[in-house]
């Protein structure tokens, strides 16, 4: 049994449906992130974990304890809220100890408890202050060792880093994970932030519309997403449309060109439509020898990211991008250009249509 | 010497650069400071002035030991207390309406027509209030009669009268609640539900966070706003005369008679007496203001 | 509200106005003139609080910058950008303190102007009934004063409404 289990859960409020069949199990110590677009019921889901709301319908267990129908303060479930939600009239040190206060635990306990939480998010010397003389940072900080200081078994962090700047929001989120890491804490991180839940996480549930789409390790979601959803979302990987020319080989055509992937179409039929993936870091232009595919087009935008350039290529119907590492002797096309790109068989995924079932773990 | 020069040199380079580029915005609030001389400064300072001056215009401090004669100190004694019961009564009352109709998930019109009566009995204050409670609570007043032959009950036999503390104290309240809720609905809506799922996070049940987070965070604006009720009762004149025809033995009814020259025969004392409504006001607001920037600065 | 109340207010102004050099009461236009200024500070406080919370909402600093860059003078960036923008705020402080004056008894009794305060005095110590039909009407003048200031402050961020006892 999982120590966190989340059976069939939906909720829906009044007509609109925020979350359907939400099936995960979270094995104790893991770190876990949802990830998915803005209204795709990330929060929704994790306040139903913290009580704040009741499923319409399934089952929520922590450690083989039903707590679906437990209010708020009885689960053993601590979070830490996108706006901080410091208490205004407290300061650090008296935030970070409430929750140990509320538990009715002695004076002596509750002070060396909150003087290991501030050791534990380096700010020691911050103790008397008030939230309002901290940074975003300090004050993101203060709360997760408030959410932390009353040992809670589950921990909850809902786009913990999403109204800081981009600096401290690495250095930050690696603060979190090592905390994790070293405090072993079941966790649940949601974020639209692909990377963030790619650096972090040991699994990453992508969610769209109130479904999951996929359920998987950062490196099984990114090298090998299950719907043009995961495909688009994660990662930069090109969504195309193509037509089954012949499943039993793999040949397929976009736009009139074919090309072949890697393994045959076991399902599919000649003339079905169905989208394949392309990595864009494993396709290269003309002059590169490797690569058994290749397509043709036109340049239509070039755009210069520091490390990499990405080049955007325009076949009949379908945009698709590629990477090149910049190197000052690079030779770019020009826009507007046609230009011959080759790839390797691998680097072309089929991806499930999208009506399929979503993919379970 | 050298210094000394300096320092003028410098000071006076820094006046013209100021006065060069601040002029216009000098002259441009020349007629405010001109108003409020005229009509606020010099006003308040004659009273100042005249407190310090016997009847022959010498200076003395006499006026100030006089003001402890018993019929002042009654009427500031009345002025208090009628002021500090109707600001925490009506201070009370209006915390719990606005938190019923900020927080207590009733409908939207709730609070709009909580709001807008709000409004309206904030500003409804002076004779005709008092002319409003006459006909309904006097004595042969609309309720009075009322009262009268649906229950049989007689409220003036029951000890209740319109004209006295109780019944001054009531049509003060009538505007009193209504101020309270007025600013303190805002102040309950700058209570952050992410505060209080916080805490009930943490273990807190709905007691707990009233206790240790919402009441502290609002008791500032609270007792703010209930000094500020108070300052309101206190300088309030017309209301307490049309009801009680200048009789109740008020602060302000007691200007109001020495204006008139009904009364303690000395204008210095009266001076003095104004002065000493003037300085309670400007406590009260200071304090306010006080309690009010502590707020700000926790919620910025 | 203001630190100084009404009453101790006209004290002063009819100490200093009633004798030369300023001698402004002899003229029932000179009380006028002082019931009027009287009432002017009477507002202040709430007049000020309307503006400046309407100030604050519409940042000031960055529209005149805006407006300027635009090439926009003084005289445009004040008629044309700040008051339309000041509009609510300004047209609810006009109301509220149209509220207040209308019924004011404190000012114009001590300087001894009919108006309409001192008329519903003097009928409440001689009439019956006459006074609750004056409460009723000076209600309604309330009522359509704070109706206005919420037709007017529609969708606005809300507008002080206290003008203080009288
Ligand atoms: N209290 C509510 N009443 C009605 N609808 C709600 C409520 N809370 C959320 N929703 C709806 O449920 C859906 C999911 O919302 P949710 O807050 O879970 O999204 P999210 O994934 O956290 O998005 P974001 O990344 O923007 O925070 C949205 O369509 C939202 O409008
Ligand atoms: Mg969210």
């Amino acid at each position: 049994m999982a120590f966190l289990d989340l059976n069939d859960v939906r909720k829906s409020f009044m007509q609109a449906t925020a979350v359907e069949m939400f099936n995960l199990k979270v094995e104790r110590g893991e770190f876990v992130s949802f990830l998915g677009p803005s209204g795709c019921g990330k929060t929704t889901t994790l306040r139903m974990i913290a009580g704040f709301e009741t499923p319409t319908s399934g089952q929520i267990m922590i450690d083989n304890t039903d707590i679906t129908f437990k209010p708020p303060n009885q689960r053993p479930v601590g979070m830490v809220f996108q706006s901080y939600a410091l208490f205004p009239n407290m300061k650090v040190a008296d935030n970070i100890g409430f929750g140990l206060k509320i538990a009715k635990k002695s004076k002596d306990e509750i002070a060396s408890r909150v003087e290991e939480m501030l050791a534990l998010i380096h700010m020691r010397e911050f103790a008397h202050r008030y939230p309002y003389q901290l940074s975003g940072g300090q004050q993101q900080r203060v709360a997760l060792a408030r959410a932390l200081a009353v040992q809670p078994q589950v921990l909850l962090l809902d786009e913990p880093l999403s109204a800081l700047d981009a600096k401290i929001r690495v250095q930050l989120r690696q603060e979190i994970r090592a905390i994790q890491r070293k405090l072993g804490i079941t966790t649940i991180y949601v974020t639209h932030d692909q990377e963030e839940a790619l650096s972090l996480s040991d699994r990453i549930v992508v969610m769209s519309a109130g479904r999951i789409e996929q359920i998987g390790t950062p490196f099984e979601i990114y090298n090998f997403p299950q719907t043009p959803f995961v495909a688009s979302f994660v990662g930069t990987l090109n969504a195309l449309e193509a037509e089954v020319r012949d499943a039993s080989t793999g040949r397929i055509a976009v736009d009139g060109q074919e090309i072949m992937m890697a393994q045959p179409l076991s399902g599919a039929v000649t003339g079905q439509k169905i989208t394949v993936a392309l990595r864009p870091e494993s396709i290269s232009l003309n002059g590169d020898a490797s690569g058994a595919n290749h397509l043709q087009g036109q340049v239509e935008a070039i755009t210069f990211l520091g490390s990499i350039v990405r080049i955007q290529v325009r076949l009949e119907r379908h945009l698709f991008f590629f990477d090149s590492f910049n190197n000052p002797h690079l030779s770019l096309p020009q826009i507007g250009q046609m230009v011959t790109v080759r790839f390797p068989h691998e680097a072309c995924l089929w991806l499930s249509a999208p009506q399929s079932e979503p993919a379970g773990d | 010497m050298t210094e000394a020069n300096l320092a003028h040199g410098g000071r006076t380079t820094l006046t013209v650069n100021r006065g060069r580029r601040f002029s216009w915005v000098w002259l441009g609030v020349a007629p405010f400071f001109l108003f409020a001389i005229a009509f606020l400064i010099l006003p308040s300072a004659y009273l100042v002035v005249g407190s310090v001056q016997d009847a022959d215009q010498n200076f003395t401090l006499q006026n100030f030991g006089d003001v402890f004669q018993p019929v002042i100190v009654n009427s500031y004694w009345l002025s208090i207390q009628i002021s500090v019961v109707t600001a925490v009564a009506g201070g009370v009352l209006g915390f719990f309406l606005a938190y019923a109709a900020v927080l207590g998930g009733l409908p939207k019109f709730v609070r709009t027509g909580l709001m807008t009566f709000s409004g309206v009995a904030s500003n409804f204050a002076g004779v005709p209030l008092a002319f409003a409670f006459i006909a309904t609570l006097g004595r042969t007043g609309f309720v009075t009669a009322l009262l009268r032959t649906l229950f049989g009950l007689e409220i003036y036999d029951a000890g209740f009268n319109l004209y006295s503390f109780l019944g001054l104290s009531l049509t003060y309240m009538y505007f009193q609640f209504p101020l309270m809720v007025l600013i303190i609905a805002p102040a309950l809506d700058g209570l952050k539900r992410d505060w209080r799922e916080a805490s009930e996070n943490l273990g807190a049940t709905s007691w707990e966070y009233w206790r240790y987070i919402a009441l502290p965070i609002l008791l500032p604006s609270l007792l703010g706003t209930m000094i500020l009720l108070f300052g309101n009762a206190f300088g309030a004149y017309a209301t307490a005369f049309a009801l009680t025809g200048g009789t109740f033995n008020l602060a302000t009814i007691l200007i109001g008679r020495q204006i008139r020259g009904e009364v303690l025969q000395n204008p210095g004392l009266g001076y003095a007496v104004a002065l000493g409504m003037v300085i309670i006001m400007g406590l009260s607001i200071f304090v306010y203001s006080w309690l009010q920037r502590r707020t700000e600065r926790w919620l910025r | 509200m203001c630190v100084v109340p009404a009453i101790v207010l006209v004290f002063g102004m009819l100490r200093i106005y009633s004798r030369p050099p300023l001698a402004l009461t002899e003229s029932d236009t000179g009380t006028d003139f002082l019931l009027i200024a009287g009432y002017v500070t009477l507002s202040l406080p709430y007049m000020y609080r309307a503006v400046d919370t309407g100030l604050r909402a519409m940042d000031v600093r960055t529209l005149t910058e805006a407006a300027q860059s635009l090439g926009a003078g003084w005289p445009t960036i004040l008629l044309r950008v700040i008051i339309p923008n000041l509009r609510v705020a300004l047209l609810s402080g006009a109301f509220l303190t149209f509220t207040t004056v209308i019924g004011e008894f404190t000012f114009a009794t001590f300087l001894a102007r009919p108006a309409f305060g001192p008329y519903m005095g003097l009928l409440g110590q001689t009439r019956a009934y006459e006074p609750a039909a004056l409460a009723i009407i000076s209600l309604i003048l309330t009522w359509a004063s704070v109706g206005l200031i919420q037709v007017v402050g529609r969708g606005a961020p809300r507008q002080g409404q206290l003008a203080g006892a009288r």
